[in-house]
């Protein structure tokens, strides 16, 4: 006994017949080792999640490559800025040199331009903590900045980023 | 398009404007809170624009983003529970993210999935809410199907007890 070659079938797709076995393959490997009944809580809720994110997020998430680096807009820019200047001003701070930053090679002006810009994304440290890691003549300079957080940042991710563009 | 270095910037976003979403909700899901899947994406998309070069072609971009992602997460959340340790809590409280607005079943989810060794917690997610096919996650995971459907099976019953134990349900 033949059977007609699904290729001189017209209802059905080319080579269904041919493909079959691999579909049933794939099936077969997606198929679970249990059935769903047996866990009702998980299965028989709904799979919603709770999870919101702010307003226009996924508009606003904005990568940025350039030539050397990649500039993105959200707090670690800022740990990278706050990093930049801590070690700027904790060299001055060790050379004895009482100078405030913006007598250094960092143009504070600029950086406290780039953040009033960005505030509403960068949101770890605030403008008076910039103000006051900015500022040399401070006793406590550096009181109210998590150094945890930069000191992490430092150890952890300097190899990520590449700085060299603030100088 | 995007192995053409002369469109290489241009490919970068359009791979960025791709794969943001779903990436997101891969990592959000992975940490819980908002703010530490922000930080893990843009890690993620720094590797992979970084690391472009080491992307083979006969294996699936998104199975490729996907691992990285999913590494991101895994070292992200090895590195806060260090320092949840120090600080004395357990675990991450979802309830302390502003952008979580789950109900009583939905927090006990998080935490029974927060309760999952890493490796059953990467397979429940990708699975279970990202609804992955063995066969890409094989891929991803870098494990044979049959281990990844124990793990899975092992993480569904473990979840369901869970959340039966501590009867949010009734």
């Amino acid at each position: 006994m033949s059977f007609p070659s699904d290729k001189h079938i017209p209802d059905i797709p080319e080579d269904y017949f041919g493909k079959f076995s691999d579909k049933l393959k794939d099936r077969l490997v997606e198929e679970e080792v249990f059935a769903e009944d047996q866990y009702p809580t998980l299965f028989g809720s709904k799979k919603e999640e709770g999870f919101g994110v702010p307003a226009d997020y996924f508009n606003d998430f904005m990568i940025t490559p350039t030539k050397n680096n990649v500039v993105f807009n959200t707090k670690k820019i800022l740990l990278g800025l706050a990093a930049s200047v801590l070690i700027a001003v904790s060299i001055f701070a060790l050379s004895g040199n009482n100078k405030t930053v913006k007598n250094s090679e960092i143009n504070s002006d600029e950086i406290l331009q780039y953040f009033a810009e960005d505030s509403d994304v960068l949101y770890d440290l605030n403008d008076d903590d910039l103000e006051i890691l900015l500022s040399a003549e401070s006793e406590n300079t550096f009181t109210s900045i998590d150094e945890e957080i930069l000191i992490d940042y430092l150890i952890e991710d300097a190899d990520q980023i590449d700085l060299a563009w603030l100088y | 398009m995007i192995r053409n270095k002369d469109q290489f910037e241009l490919g970068f976003q359009a791979l960025v404007e791709a794969y943001k979403e779903p990436l997101y909700w891969h990592i959000r899901r992975m940490v819980l809170i908002h703010a530490d899947a922000d930080d893990v994406l843009q890690n993620v998309f720094i590797k992979v624009y970084k690391h472009i070069e080491n992307f083979r072609e006969e294996a699936k971009l998104y199975t490729w983003l996907y691992r990285i992602a999913s590494n991101e997460s895994i070292s992200f959340i090895k590195k806060r529970k260090r320092t949840l340790e120090i600080t004395g809590n357990a675990m991450v409280d979802v309830k302390e993210d502003p952008y979580f607005t789950g109900d009583q079943i939905q927090i006990a989810l998080k935490e029974a999935i927060e309760k999952l060794p890493t490796k059953q917690k990467q397979v429940f997610v990708m699975r279970y809410y990202d609804e992955m096919p063995y066969k890409d996650m094989a891929e991803v995971l870098e494990s044979s199907i049959g281990s990844l459907k124990a793990s899975y099976h092992h993480a569904v019953k473990k979840i369901e007890n869970y959340i039966i134990s501590i009867d949010v349900i009734s």
